[in-house]
């Protein structure tokens, strides 16, 4: 899957959560598609000069001053043409807690996981990661699985932090084998629990 | 650091250090260790801190328990190491597991104090180390092994380097109970101490109640190399068979009498009590069974001289009790037969009867109350039967037979003298029972020096929780797992209570279960078959006589 841009980055909250606004097709030619931004999705942050960080889609929200604003109007739909600004003032906007980052030696590339110590400077480009990047991302400089961020995300990924990170493990499971599959399932299971039958009495 | 209590120049530091100091525990005389190696933690293993003074406090362990663990579902999976799943989240340490170890403190050791409770809990920080052997050998044990008065009876369950010695003295004048469940090794235990008691270094005097004949194998004593003195002393063993004992029946009192007849009506009881006050009045010699029936029927004769109903009810009765062979008009087992300083005599009583070996008991021991008790107040001369001019040690096995809790008996109220007196006579009593919850509670706590083995029943549990304070609660609570062989003592014969693993026996055990599976299969080995069958084959029948011309020749 070819690198795709889906955003920039507008604000932070915090030192490690960030938030994205997505571009829109008056910002760029190809947009993403909703795919593309998706709940759980993993994002690095890099710009011309350098990579910053890998980060992942914890929560989005839309955005919207028209909402309740019904005053009369002349027509029934507003005209893109003669009133674009209003128009994008529309904005998606996409929660990112960031994880670690990627490292290049040797012609390796590997994750570091954990918080970032550089602060990512704003209208940093982001971009959905690829599964090779992703794959990378959770291999150790010595090419062992490494899943270290799940206490981080558990704490700073807001209210649906067990979901982001059950709906990660689904999709980071089947990149591996053997052992190091069976002790992803594992955390997927401890967390299917707590969602599901631990909900049931807290 | 200067010194342990004149136990010699040491430096503790140099000592295994396996956990930091938390804080006070749940009680004023507890503190919580902190460790991640749980390898050198076992439940009852001694280990010290240094106290205000730089000397080492000694406690143990009676608690571990798992603080921080992993969460329970990565132990789910059989095929992934817990670790590696930890690992994968980014906890890769070695001992991710933090143990909180309780200890309870038994105190630093003081020469003449004993085990002196510090009052205080260690500071949070201080390193907790395994005692060392060379400390617990000087602080557990009141004698060396090898000195005069020591009986060593095994060694720590845990340190098999570290003997366990306890102080005969003590143990043979303030009495002992050896309390344990069935096969769990009792008689084995007093074996052993009967053992360490007769070595050259002791010599005791000991007299063995011994109602199923299970100690006879003591007798190898005789001519064992290791009992052999420099002096030429060897210990003497005397086994009194049931045939060979003897009581003289003027030895007797009334109620000792009332138990050997069987059941009596109340008029034919008062006739007797009457009778007896009167014979035993009445004679300055030793009186006899014959002395009693006679004066029975003086009192309940008509005036015509014939024989009244109670009399002659009471003569039937009194000639029974003459033909029993372990009474005796003339005959007696006295004190110095029994006694005599390196000698263990052994009664067997197997064969008799539980209410004839109630009275035999209570007699020999009465006997030896009062011998003991006049000799040492120099109102019985050398040559009289009853001088007893040495301390002695009398084992009773069975002893819920002999005091049993909830009903009366002959020998509960000597033995109850002679436990809250013997002490002053030097008359000593050890106890071994296994259904400590049918002896009686008063006189179990009058032992002051316990061997717990392994029980498993609640109920005697229940009842050493009341009346065997000094093991303590924790030690207590290892009752049912205890396996054969391990024994908790505790008491004024150590100086703090201790698992210990008994010593293997010089000696033969004689108390063995019988080989049962091994007499079976015997029965089908082809001489014993053949043996059977010549038993069980009918006689040849007789040939018919031959027929010489018809007539049979036989």
């Amino acid at each position: 899957m070819a690198e795709k841009r889906i955003g920039k980055v507008v604000k932070s909250n915090n030192h490690c959560d960030y938030v994205v606004e997505l571009d829109d097709r008056l910002a760029v030619k190809d947009p993403p598609t909703v795919e593309d931004y998706a709940f759980g999705t993993f994002v690095k942050l890099e710009s011309e000069q350098r990579h910053w960080a890998v980060g992942v889609i914890y929560n989005t929200q839309l955005f919207n001053p028209s909402f309740l604003n019904t005053g009369p109007r002349l027509s029934s739909d507003p005209s893109p043409f003669f009133a674009p600004d209003l128009q994008s003032e529309m904005r998606t906007l996409l929660g990112v807690v960031l994880l670690g980052s990627l490292e290049s030696s040797s012609g390796q590339t590997y994750g570091i996981q954990g918080i970032p110590r550089v602060v990512v400077p704003i209208h940093t480009l982001v971009y959905r990661m690829s599964e090779e990047e992703i794959y990378q991302f959770h291999q150790d400089r010595l090419s062992r699985t490494q899943f270290a961020y799940y206490g981080l995300l558990l704490n700073y990924g807001g209210v649906f932090a067990p979901h982001v990170l059950r709906q990660i493990l689904d999709q980071v499971s089947p990149m591996f084998y053997g052992q190091q599959r069976r002790a992803l399932e594992i955390l997927s299971r401890e967390l299917a629990w707590k969602l599901t039958l631990g909900a049931m009495n807290p | 650091m200067s010194s342990w209590n004149g136990h010699g120049e040491k430096n503790p530091l140099a000592a295994t250090v396996i956990g930091t100091v938390k804080g006070p525990g749940e009680t004023a005389n507890r503190y919580i260790f902190i460790t991640s190696a749980p390898e050198a933690v076992k439940a009852g293993e001694f280990v010290t801190y240094l106290g205000g003074e730089g000397q080492p406090v000694l406690g143990k362990i009676i608690q571990i328990e798992l603080l921080d663990h992993l969460p329970d579902r990565i132990f789910a999976d059989v095929e992934i190491d817990p670790r590696a799943v930890a690992a994968l989240i980014g906890f890769s340490e070695p001992n991710p597991e933090i143990y909180g170890v309780t200890v309870e403190i038994v105190g630093y050791f003081h020469p003449a104090l004993g085990f002196v409770n510090p009052r205080q809990a260690p500071r949070p920080g201080a390193k907790v180390f395994l005692a060392e052997d060379e400390l617990l050998r000087a602080v557990l044990n009141r004698k060396a092994a090898d000195s005069q008065g020591a009986a060593r009876l095994g060694d720590l369950l845990l340190r098999p380097t570290v003997p366990v010695v306890l102080d005969v003295k003590e143990l043979v004048s303030t009495h002992l109970a050896i309390l344990a469940g069935t096969g769990s090794g009792k008689s084995y235990t007093a074996g052993v101490l009967i053992e360490e008691l007769l070595l050259p270094k002791n010599r005791a005097a000991v007299l063995i109640f011994d109602p199923h004949g299970e100690y006879g194998t003591l007798a190898e004593m005789q001519a064992h190399p290791a009992f052999r003195g420099e002096d030429g002393y060897s210990p003497k063993v005397q086994v009194i068979t049931p045939d060979q004992i003897k009581i003289r029946i003027s030895s007797l009192n009334f109620y000792d009498i009332l138990t050997l007849l069987p059941d009596m009506t109340d008029r034919q009881k008062s006739f007797l009590e009457k009778a007896f006050s009167r014979t035993v009045q009445g004679s300055s010699y030793r009186w006899t069974i014959r002395d009693l029936i006679e004066t029975v029927n003086d009192l309940d004769s008509s005036q015509d001289g014939s024989q009244g109903s109670s009399a002659a009810a009471l003569e039937w009765k009194l000639e029974q009790l003459e033909r029993s062979p372990y009474f005796s008009n003339h005959e007696h087992l006295a004190p110095k037969d029994l006694f005599a300083p390196g000698q263990v005599t052994i009664l067997q009583m197997n064969e008799i009867s539980q209410e004839e070996q109630q009275v035999i008991a209570a007699a020999i021991l009465r006997q030896a109350n009062h011998a003991r008790m006049n000799t040492h107040k120099g109102k019985i001369q050398e040559h009289e039967e009853n001088y007893l001019p040495f301390p002695v040690f009398i084992l009773v096995e069975e002893a819920h037979r002999f005091a049993p809790a909830h009903e009366e008996s002959r020998c509960k109220k000597v033995l109850r003298t002679i436990l809250s007196e013997g002490r002053k006579f030097g008359l000593g009593v050890g106890l071994i029972t296994q259904r400590p919850g049918k002896l009686d509670s008063d006189i179990l706590s009058q032992c002051m020096s316990q061997f717990l083995m392994r029980i498993v029943n609640p109920i005697d549990q229940e009842n050493l929780r009341h009346s065997v304070e000094a093991a303590g609660r924790d030690l207590l609570q290892e009752l049912p797992a205890l396996t054969k062989g391990q024994v908790i003592v505790s008491g004024v014969c150590i100086n703090t209570p201790v698992l210990c693993k008994v010593r293997p026996r010089l000696t033969k055990h004689g108390g063995d279960t019988l080989d049962i599976l091994g007499i079976w299969h015997q029965h089908f080995q082809p001489h014993h078959r053949h043996e059977q069958r010549l038993k069980q084959a009918t006689p040849t029948p007789r040939r018919d006589p031959e027929l010489v011309d018809g007539v049979g020749i036989d």
